[in-house]
């Protein structure tokens, strides 16, 4: 069975260090783009199974990478893990929760992280 | 609104202020940016609430240390060395950043590379760190500029003990990957961890 696959669209390296270590640990495939210009264009070519989203981002920021991955046929139906330290209040105004995408405030626990990551994909 | 001498004591108070957080150059700046010379208008400066970290408090959050420790276990190349060169670099540059957005008055600034800075730190646990940053993060939104270099003295000095203790970890985890590794990196690494034990040791680790 192929490993599920997952794009971390963050600017922080240190957050991407680590969650690739988690989620490769958990026996994903990890994909990463650092900015909210390459964001979309990853999740075109990579098609994959989650995306975690952070909010501030350079080039535009996760709101607009958000819009354009649902505008996009091949990848509107991603879940979509809004993984940010902005509070959750703000982030939902732009952004309801919904089936395919999932709030979770940063620095959540790797437990914490994974159990969100699994409940997104339905397991 | 303020009359001219009580602007004038505000000015002296936030020079000594910045002379005493050891930013000798920013504060030079600053006064020259304007910032000292104008700061929010209200009734009086009150002093910024001691930033020191709560007697018992680790530098490292335990929890999130065993997590990166096993997440080190897990891996051949280094993790946990990978995650915290990636801390140090980027804490290195964004400390810049913030001096230089001390400098130019630029509360907006201060308030992003603040924001940024805290993200790290509670990747690893870092937890008053953090709360340090969340400070000078607010005092940056809210224009609190006259704040900014005491906070930035304290953040600097609780990251020189986070940085140390995170070496010591980084350390230790090598040493648990090569047992019979002991070249002149890991000796270096080890005289400095007299001290570093030193640093643990007194936050009750």
């Amino acid at each position: 069975m192929n490993p599920r696959r997952v794009l971390i669209v963050d600017d922080d390296k240190v957050v991407h260090t680590y969650l690739k270590a988690l989620l490769e640990k958990e026996g994903f495939k990890v994909f990463s783009a650092l900015d909210a210009m390459q964001a979309p264009m990853m999740a075109r070519q990579v098609k994959p199974d989650l995306i975690v989203l952070d909010i501030g981002l350079p080039a535009g920021d996760g709101y607009a990478v958000h819009g354009r991955i649902r505008s996009m046929s091949w990848t509107l139906s991603i879940p979509i893990l809004v993984y940010t330290s902005r509070a959750k209040d703000e982030v939902l105004q732009h952004l309801p929760e919904s089936g395919d995408l999932a709030y979770l405030s940063k620095p959540a626990s790797g437990p914490d992280f994974l159990a969100a990551i699994h409940k997104l994909l339905g397991e | 609104m303020m009359n001219g001498g009580q602007n004038g004591i505000q000015r002296q108070e936030a020079a000594q202020q910045v002379e005493n957080a050891g930013l000798g150059d920013d504060g030079r700046a600053l006064r020259s940016a304007g910032v000292v010379g104008n700061p929010p208008e209200r009734s009086g400066n009150p002093p910024v609430p001691g930033w020191a970290r709560p007697p018992g408090e680790p530098l490292i959050d335990p929890v999130v240390l065993a997590e990166l420790h096993a997440l080190d276990q897990g891996t051949e190349d280094g993790f946990l060395e990978a995650i915290v060169g990636d801390f140090q670099e980027a804490m290195r540059e964004q400390l810049e950043i913030a001096r230089h957005a001390l400098r130019a008055g630029d509360g907006a600034a201060l308030a992003a590379v603040a924001h940024r800075m805290r993200g790290g730190c509670g990747v690893l646990g870092a937890r008053h760190l953090a709360r340090i940053c969340q400070g000078l993060e607010s005092a940056g939104r809210e224009g609190r500029l006259l704040e900014g270099p005491p906070l930035l003295a304290a953040l600097e000095g609780e990251y020189r003990q986070v940085q140390r203790a995170m070496d010591v970890e980084v350390a230790s985890s090598a040493q648990g990957r090569c047992p019979g590794l002991t070249s002149a990196v890991l000796g270096a690494l080890g005289a400095r961890s007299t001290e570093q034990a030193g640093v643990l040791g007194a936050t009750g680790r």
